[in-house]
């Protein structure tokens, strides 16, 4: 069996607890404005081109059996439509200029790079799998789960939630701390801003406290989107019903936009504001008085 | 109390500092800003006229009785004086301006054979190597000294002199031996007693304190803390700038040294915890003052034999002053282990993390493994002292000189040199191993040399008389007098050379960019092939990326590095080797030509056991798994790990329990010495560009501290470079 994968990260620290390999899976149900890992939402492998880093040796062209690189009067030009997402061009990019997301990976290959890094786990640290929606390659996300677990490797999911129900099910026994997001409570608000309602969203949050699961939720705030009083309280008295061990406020950045034009997108968040300190306080403070235990991240 | 340390903290910054000059951090030592009062003694000029004609006058005979009687006389004369603003005497004669009529180069170019200079003038030259006689690495017999104070030590001397007399007559030596100690501490105690005539004389609040405290020191053992930290004090500085042997910790690990005097001193009510913490500030502001290159080192922590841990509550005082003060010198090394509580560490990693980088963390198990393997028998291996930057030795019985310096690219740039165009990599790896093998041997043979005159050079009078091995055998401690008497080989540009090799391999041999020829020639014009050199600088093969391939690189090469630790001495002891560069990894980088990692000619290579600035790709746990593959606890003296990390990666509860658990794994996987910086790139350049906002913007050198303002652009692009790969 084998799982796309758009990236690795190690020494992460903000995924879950203590020291963590976090394995970004490529694919995501939801469209979110504020997206910080445009790499991840599809499937499909995707060719990240970084300008400022080619050193026009033409490496590339070379390498590419469809002519997707050229080189022309004003220096290398990369045609997508060519592109089949071979990743040939990005192993011979010396300069770093060209990055290929979508490995395909067996799940033994995956938990060899996990384990390389098994000395900082501790007690409570091992691997988070995170996207894109790990849950969107459901069989993969499992059979990782189970090999982390037989490893003895603590696990993390990081979730958006939108999956059918039975997965959770599945999934559950396997995951020692469930990273969920709540993006807004409001259904048509949720849809507007990430593309989808969050009715199984909230269903599935209930289910799996239900079944005394380890949760964080993670709420990312953005400015205008889910900040007013109204939505932190929907939230807060939601999550009062059955509150995680922790709520953990994400602030919005803008990070992410060199990963955009570097995969030729527009940003869909281009218009959206960043909080600063006082409002990520303020929405903490907010959120804490209906009984949880609030960080800002 | 603390509110009267905070009003003197003026006077203690410039205790001897010219603020009109401009300071140069460069310069081992910091200037006399304290003119002296010249009714107690000489200036510099004039001691130096009286000195020279009281040598001149003396009879001909043993240096280390000259040396002794030369000591005397700058003690006798030197300009002394208390101030209302410290608890600590000014003494004028810091900044070593002395040192030539002390020591004796004569004496070594004297004994120095012409292969031995031919060998130095060549290879100093070419930057492959640095050697010289290495007098800055002592740590006395700290306990000793509290148990019998000055007076005791000399007591104590005589009484070792009287049996041996006994028993036979003295040789020449060895009446030489203990006439350089008798005195030697009988002119220290003379000038402690002037000291304390002199506080008499004053009148301000802290005059009697202090002279109460230097008559203790006259009579005997200290019995308070703050005794034992002018005890401390006065050694160091007088050991320091008179009898030239810098002092390379302050106590065996202060926070246990001072612990019985503390409580002793509470209980008692002598003195309030509050009294006891402004002591514990006007000491360290006395190094701070100071204000030398390397910092001045003093350790924390540790474990008693029964496995029970060391930390107490004089720790955490010295840490909260410490951060109180928000001073960078005293260098701090923390001795830690399973049993070192978290509290203790999480205390350190949050003041690391807020700008305190001058902290390094020692792994004791590590640390002791190394004395063991080595022979030293279980029951002296378990209280090693550490000393300097991140080296460790038995306490009170091993002194290690580090005369040897030797940079690993040079043999490489020279096998490149001497092998024809069509030589393949086998050949030129073979080239370049036994380059290192003549640098080596050679390096030894010249070291054997010059140190079998060591204690001619420079007797350590001082020294010698707390060292009980050293009384029993008459013999200078610091030569071949202690338990052990070891010498060490410092290697530097490790991680460049590991990267360098790998890839000469991949660019010409494997992936077959250039020929052998062609490199050699793009070498030669300081890469004149900027697309190759990008190319090898994002080869994936970089030491300090955990990368299998650069690892083993790695292991081969530091194999055969620590294959030569063992070698005898000439001083009955042997070398070790201690993966540390101290400053030579700019030194040596500076005459060393363009190499096929990507460096550029004269750029500084990598430091200590760190991959190349900006190579570490993978991050700090790339890094410390590759340093794990050359496994640190072969390393006898010492494993200097950097890691810098990204400051949001350090931030909340979540940062500091992940550079714990970093702290944690380093540790049970059989990790060294690891030290951090804590930055962002942007910070960095902000404070480049604005350095008024940043004046106490400290970052981690090698072994020490330096205040960003201070350091050469170029060193401060180098910083920047790595930390923009944090992200």
């Amino acid at each position: 069996m084998t799982g796309i994968i758009t990236d690795f990260k190690r020494f992460a620290v903000h995924d879950g607890d203590g020291i963590r390999t976090t394995v970004f899976l490529k694919g995501c149900p939801l469209r979110c404005l504020w997206c910080h890992n445009p790499e991840s939402l599809i499937r499909r492998p995707q060719l990240a081109y970084l300008t400022e880093k080619c050193i026009d040796c033409g490496a590339c062209v070379a390498a590419c059996p469809k002519g997707a690189h050229q080189f022309g009067e004003n220096g290398h030009t990369l045609d997508r439509t060519r592109c089949d997402g071979c990743g040939d061009c990005a192993a011979v990019c010396t300069a770093k200029a060209l990055k290929f997301y979508g490995r395909e990976m067996t799940v033994d290959e995956v938990m060899a790079v996990v384990l390389e890094d098994r000395i900082f786990y501790g007690t409570n640290g091992g691997m988070t799998l995170s996207g894109g929606e790990p849950t969107a390659q459901a069989e993969f996300t499992l059979a990782l789960l189970e090999a982390a677990g037989k490893a003895g490797i603590n696990t993390a999911l990081d979730t958006c939630g939108d999956a059918p129900q039975p997965l959770f099910a599945a999934l559950a026994p396997h995951v020692d701390c469930f990273l969920y997001d709540i993006k807004h409570i409001d259904s048509d608000r949720h849809r507007a801003l990430t593309g989808r309602p969050n009715d199984r969203i909230l269903e599935n949050y209930r289910f799996l406290a239900g079944t005394g699961a380890q949760i964080e939720v993670r709420i990312p705030l953005i400015p205008g989107c889910n900040d007013d009083t109204a939505t932190l309280d929907g939230i807060g008295a939601f999550l009062n019903a059955a509150p995680p061990r922790r709520v953990k406020l994400l602030p919005y950045h803008s990070y992410a936009d060199g990963k955009y034009a570097a995969l030729d997108l527009a940003p869909p968040g281009a218009a959206l504001t960043f909080p600063d300190a006082a409002q990520m306080a303020l929405a903490a403070d907010r959120l804490r008085r209906h009984g949880l235990n609030v960080v800002v991240g | 109390m603390l509110e009267e340390l905070k009003k003197d903290l003026s006077f203690l910054k410039n205790k001897y500092h010219d603020t009109a000059a401009p300071f140069d951090p460069f310069f081992r030592m910091a200037y006399h800003g304290w003119p002296g009062d010249a009714s107690t003694g000489f200036d510099d000029a004039e001691m130096e006229a009286g000195l020279k004609e009281y040598i001149a006058a003396l009879p001909d005979t043993a240096h280390v009785i000259i040396k002794a009687k030369a000591f005397a006389y700058i003690l006798d004369h030197m300009r002394i004086g208390i101030d209302e603003h410290d608890y600590f005497p000014l003494l004028y004669n810091w900044n070593r301006p002395l040192r030539p009529l002390l020591v004796e180069p004569w004496r070594l170019s004297r004994e120095k054979s012409k292969e031995s200079a031919h060998y130095l003038w060549k290879y100093s030259k070419s930057g492959d190597i640095a050697i010289w006689l290495d007098y800055d690495h002592s740590v006395p017999d700290w306990h000793a000294l509290y148990a019998l104070g000055f007076p005791g030590i000399l007591a104590r001397a005589r009484q070792y002199r009287a049996e041996r007399e006994a028993a036979a007559p003295l040789t020449v030596d060895q009446t030489a031996y203990f006439d350089g100690i008798e005195i030697t501490y009988e002119a220290i105690l003379r000038l402690i007693a002037r000291l304390r005539d002199y506080a008499a004389g004053c009148s301000f609040p802290k005059a009697a304190e202090i002279a109460a405290c230097l008559d203790r020191l006259t009579l005997g053992a200290p019995e308070t803390m703050y005794e034992q930290l002018m005890l401390i004090f006065l050694y160091w500085f007088i050991s320091e700038s008179i009898d030239v042997f810098q002092v390379r910790s302050l106590g065996s690990g202060l926070d246990h040294d001072l612990f019985p005097f503390y409580t002793r001193d509470l209980e008692s009510g002598r003195y309030t915890a509050e009294q006891l913490d402004a002591f514990i500030g006007y000491f360290l502001m006395q190094f701070s003052a100071i204000g030398n290159y390397w910092g001045q080192p003093l350790y924390l922590g540790g474990s008693h034999r029964d496995g029970s841990c060391k930390v107490n509550a004089v720790s955490y005082r010295i840490l909260d002053v410490y951060d109180t003060l928000g001073i960078y010198n005293p260098k701090i090394q923390i001795k830690y282990g399973k049993n070192t509580p978290d509290r203790f560490l999480e205390t350190i990693l949050d003041m690391i993390r807020r700008g305190h980088s001058s902290f390094v963390f020692i792994c004791e198990e590590t640390a002791r493994r190394t004395l063991l393997d080595r022979g030293v028998p279980p029951e002296r291996a378990w209280d090693f002292d550490v000393k300097g930057c991140y080296e460790y030795a038995i306490r009170a019985g091993e002194f290690s000189a580090a005369p040897f310096y030797l940079n690993l690219l040079g043999p490489l740039v020279r096998a490149l040199n001497e092998t024809g165009d069509d030589a393949d990599y086998a050949a030129i790896e073979a080239r370049f191993y036994a380059n290192l093998d003549t640098l080596f041997r050679g390096g030894i043979e010249v070291c054997n040399e010059i140190e079998s005159v060591l204690r001619e050079v420079n007797p350590s009078n001082m020294l010698s008389a707390t060292i009980t091995t050293s009384l029993a055998r008459a013999r200078d401690a610091y030569h071949d007098g202690a338990e052990c008497n070891t010498t060490v080989i410092l290697t530097s540009g490790f991680g460049t050379t590991v990267d360098a090799l790998m890839a000469l391999k991949k660019l010409v041999f494997e992936e077959k960019h250039c020929t052998l020829g062609e490199l050699k020639q793009i070498l030669a014009e300081n890469w004149s092939d900027a697309a190759l050199r990008v190319r090898a600088l994002n080869l994936p093969q970089k030491f300090g990326c955990g990368d299998g391939e650069a690892d083993a690189c790695a292991k081969k090469l530091s194999d055969f590095i620590l294959s030569y630790q063992g070698t005898p001495n000439s001083r009955g002891g042997y070398y070790k080797i201690e993966m540390h560069s101290a400053r030579h990894y700019i030194v040596f980088g500076a005459k060393t030509p363009a190499t096929p990692d990507g460096r550029l000619a004269g750029e500084e290579t990598s430091k200590n056991a760190s991959p190349v600035q900006g190579m570490d790709r993978n991050g700090v746990t790339g890094t410390i798994r590759s340093a794990l593959a050359i496994e640190p606890w072969r390393y006898w003296e010492g494993f200097g790990l950097d890691l810098m990390l990204h400051e949001t990666a350090a931030k909340g509860d979540e940062g500091l329990a992940a550079l714990l658990g970093l702290l944690r794994a380093y540790d049970a996987a059989g990790g060294s010495s690891v030290q951090f910086n804590i930055f962002d790139a942007e910070t960095l350049r902000d404070a480049q560009q604005h350095p008024d906002q940043y004046q106490n913007l400290q970052v981690r050198i090698c072994g020490w501290n330096a205040l960003w303002r201070d350091m050469p652009k170029a060193e401060q692009d180098k910083f920047i470079e790595r930390a923009e790969n944090l992200l």
